[in-house]
């Protein structure tokens, strides 16, 4: 067992050094660089050149390629081109607020989904199976984005229930936090929530048309236990992995709902520093992104091998 | 190529020989910037211009003027029309709403006032001497930044050295300075600085105001050294009305009023009256009238063209509106065909409908331009301009005729952010039998492409021209630095030169109408539009004045 899980995380760094020198190379061969967008117009030449010096973006790629290497290994991962700020101290800002609307958002999705999934599989070819049916497909097609720029409206210009624009941190106080995320983790949740209902309802559907369902009928269970009890757990397997498949999807659209709410996270950040062509902030956010879920497939594989023995000695034996 | 005439006889009038020049010349001089108001207020004996009287300040008379007890405390909540600040450190600002921000922190030797033309800041008086090449600044005295360090005249000469040693992007507005170690900056004593220019400089002050100047927008030397150039960049020390209390670069900029700023109000109230100013970077452009009219901001410092329709009809919203210091227009490569051609370019020129286009583009915020002098800087500017350039459908289907250029194709290159203006400018010349495309690159790409001559033709201009020289200078002398249509003409240079020698206001209007009129005819761009400079406020903001381009918060407050 341990030389598998050797041989997986071996696999894994491996992952993030492609990522990492993938990204690196495929950055630079993007047409435009980031210095004459930073200088603007009014910059002369000599400007250019005296500031693509200072930044290192003059030498040799190989070398800053091996300089960048070399820095990230000892976790010195640099400042960044626009700002000079330090590039760890611009994740540490943004980290949270990502984090905080996708948790939200997930928290939300779950607490919408389950119930109306269940609802859509109880109540098949009802009228709240169809309306349920109607608002997943309607989540589903519209973009987090779009719901977004409409929550705002409706929820922070028409009614002014809540902030349409920026961050508290939760240690100024749990309400001002969760009133400034409400508006886009719903947004993120939405979408979320209409895929995982989907889910929900067809699993749960097929889980009841199981002979075992007939069967703990026929014995006398009563249709509450046996939807809560029995059928659930069943449904429930397909339903985690969709779950955790579309935190994808969360993330993704966090991206876009930072920019609509003006919060500074990882996506929004992701997003400048692709279009400012600011390479260090760039590289290191994508391989945080991709090292989350090299991280979070690593940890499913070593789980996967303290529950089935098929994989712990399979892998050694094929 | 730099022309430098050794013709001087604007200035070689013998008003200007001497120590001291005297009142009738510093007015003309100062006028010669354009600075009439300012010229106005040398009448005093002395032939310097005060400008301290009473307010301080120097804004009499610019702002609303509310009752003492009201203009105290509150928070000021500001959008920013943009992702993030990243850099408030003067001469490194090559973005205008940048130094927006950084004019709240620091000062210039001089600002700029309502009307554009000049008042001290730190600078209290001056006098213009040597031809027009020597200016003599007396400056402020008990003036500290933000750190509690005094103000001096070695802070001018510091400040003016790093501008040109580090070859910051302000640099080039400093290069008729004479070396800084050689005579450039002479400190006299504690609150005295000469600055000796090569050549007769007009227009220098301009390029000594704090915001559109900041060539010499005074940073603090202690500061830099102690924190380190990195964190000055975001965080900077500066003797401005508002000290920089958090910067999370893209996240929020937090600023407090510095207590011990210099200035008061007529009736001796020390300012600024906010306690701070919150301002936050909306990138996204439907959310900033969103964010004003949900009261998540009092202050937006832009509204996007596309969004103004929506402003003006939120009740709980105020419009804020000046004359754009800008001018926009078609560049055309004349490296390439057919733009080599003048009889081409003004055939293209003549089959724009200027004012459907700046319908179309802009939601009609912005003024059909016919020349690159704008409206704003009204010292200079015409009504009436040569009419080369005038719409003229038929006239210019011939033109582009006989060079051989009817049914051309070619492409115009553009950022996302001016995509709407691209397709509107193709919809003129898809019209005029032009085979047109639209090529959208992002804006590094588009900087690089364009400075490298690698386009055919691209919607480009200023944004912000407080007085002439700033655009006509770089962009239209053989060598300017931003002379991407490859123009070149032996008059303009000469003119461009003479200009900036031209002690008389009168005279050196004369000179620019002169380079306008020949620019209208030799097309090197299409003048395209002036758009207007459009900001925002909700009802409660008071006091704030809007000159153009500039958002400066020191007589602001909120009155809720």
């Amino acid at each position: 067992m341990w030389r598998y899980i050797a041989k997986r995380v071996a696999h894994a760094v491996f992952v993030m050094w492609l990522v990492a020198t993938t990204v690196f190379f495929g950055l630079r061969f993007v047409p435009g660089g980031p210095v004459r967008a930073m200088l603007g117009q009014e910059a002369t030449p000599e400007a250019v050149a005296a500031l693509r010096a200072e930044l290192g973006l003059d030498r040799p790629l190989p070398v800053q390629y091996i300089d960048w290497m070399t820095d990230l290994v000892v976790l010195d991962l640099g400042r960044s081109i626009t700002s000079s700020t330090k590039v760890s101290a611009l994740i540490a800002e943004a980290a949270p607020k990502t984090l905080s609307i996708a948790f939200i958002g997930v928290m939300l999705g779950l607490a919408i989904a389950i119930p109306a999934g269940v609802l859509g599989a109880t109540r098949r070819n009802e009228l709240a199976d169809y309306a349920a049916t109607l608002a997943a497909f309607v989540g589903i097609s519209m973009p987090a984005f779009f719901v977004g720029i409409l929550l705002a409206i409706v929820f922070g210009v028409w009614l002014g229930w809540l902030p349409v624009l920026g961050y508290v941190p939760i240690s100024e106080g749990v309400v001002p936090w969760l009133e400034h995320l409400l508006l886009p983790s719903i947004a993120v949740g939405l979408p979320y929530a209409a895929g995982v209902t989907r889910m929900m309802r067809s699993s749960l559907i097929e889980t009841l048309d199981e002979g075992y369902m007939r069967t703990a009928l026929a014995k006398g269970v009563s249709s509450r236990t046996q939807l809560y009890k029995h059928a659930m757990q069943n449904a429930l397997i397909p339903v985690v992995t969709i779950a955790g498949i579309q935190l994808a999807l969360v993330l993704g659209g966090s991206v876009t709902v930072e920019i609509v709410f003006g919060i500074q996270g990882l996506g929004r950040l992701l997003v400048n520093s692709i279009l400012e062509r600011n390479y260090p902030v760039t590289q290191v956010t994508i391989l945080l992104i991709s090292g989350v879920f090299v991280f979070m497939n690593l940890l499913v594989d070593i789980v996967y091998t303290a529950i089935d023995p098929r994989i712990r000695y399979g892998g050694e034996a094929a | 190529m730099d022309p430098e005439p050794e013709n001087e006889e604007e200035f070689t009038d013998e008003a200007l020989s001497g120590p001291v020049v005297d009142r009738r010349t510093t007015t003309a001089l100062l006028s010669a910037a354009g600075l009439g108001a300012l010229a106005g207020c040398t009448s005093g004996d002395s032939g310097q211009s005060t400008t301290t009287s009473g307010s301080g300040d120097g804004t009499a008379g610019e702002t609303d003027t509310p009752k003492p007890e009201t203009k105290q405390g509150g928070r000021l909540k500001a959008g920013w029309f943009t992702g993030s600040i990243d850099v408030l450190d003067p001469p490194y600002i090559s973005v205008g709403q940048y130094f927006q921000v950084a004019a709240n922190i620091f000062n210039g030797l001089v600002t700029l006032k309502k009307d554009l033309t000049v008042r001290g800041d730190l600078a209290k008086d001056w006098e213009v001497t040597n031809g027009g090449k020597t200016f003599t600044f007396q400056l402020r005295e008990g003036v500290t930044f933000h750190n509690g360090t005094e103000f001096t005249a070695e802070d001018v000469r510091y400040t003016i050295n790093r501008t040109i040693s580090k070859e910051t992007p302000a640099a080039p507005k400093l290069s008729t300075l004479e070396p800084v170690d050689e005579g450039g900056v002479v400190v006299e004593d504690d609150y005295t600085v000469t600055l000796n220019f090569e050549k007769a400089m007009a227009p220098a002050l301009i390029y000594l105001t704090r915001g559109p100047g900041r060539a010499a927008t005074i940073v603090c030397k202690e500061a830099i050294e102690e924190m380190g150039a990195e964190a000055y960049k975001t965080s900077p020390v500066g003797t401005g009305p508002f000290k920089v209390a958090n910067h999370d670069v893209g996240s929020e900029l937090k600023l407090d009023a510095y207590d011990d700023y210099f200035a008061t109000d007529e009736e001796g109230t020390q300012l600024p009256y906010l306690d701070g100013v919150d301002i936050t970077p909306i990138p996204e452009a439907a959310q900033v009238v969103n964010a004003l009219k949900a009261g998540d901001i009092h202050f937006s410092n832009l509204v996007p063209l596309q969004n103004v329709s929506q402003v003006e009809k939120a009740n709980e919203v105020k419009k804020l509106q000046a004359p754009g210091v800008n001018w926009l227009g078609l560049a055309m490569n004349q490296k390439r065909e057919p733009f080599a051609s003048k009889k081409a370019r003004r055939g293209i020129a003549k089959v724009i409908d200027n004012e459907a286009y700046v319908d179309t583009a802009y939601f009609g915020n912005a003024l059909p331009a016919k020349g690159p002098i704008n409206k704003a800087t009204g010292w200079v500017w015409r009504e009436d301009k040569p009419d080369d350039q005038a719409y003229a459908p038929e006239e210019g289907k011939q033109l582009l005729e006989e060079a051989g250029a009817d049914g051309a194709s070619f492409s115009i290159l553009t950022t996302k952010g001016s995509l709407r203006a691209a397709k509107a400018m193709r919809q003129q010349f898809t019209s005029a039998g032009l085979d047109v495309d639209i090529e959208q690159v992002t804006s590094s790409t588009y900087w690089d492409r364009y400075a490298k001559l690698d386009y055919d033709v691209t919607i480009s201009g200023s944004v912000g021209d407080p007085d002439p020289d700033q655009s006509l200078w770089n962009f239209y002398r053989s060598d300017g630095p931003w002379n991407w249509v490859a123009y070149e003409d032996e008059d303009v240079n000469q003119w461009l030169a003479d200009q900036r020698r031209a002690l008389d206001r009168d005279k050196r209007a004369d000179i620019l109408h002169k380079i306008e009129d020949r620019l209208i005819a030799d097309v090197p761009h299409v003048y395209l539009s002036h758009r207007d400079d459009i900001a925002a406020r909700r009802p409660t903001v008071k006091g704030f004045t809007h000159i153009p381009y500039m958002r400066n918060f020191h007589t602001v407050y909120l009155d809720e």
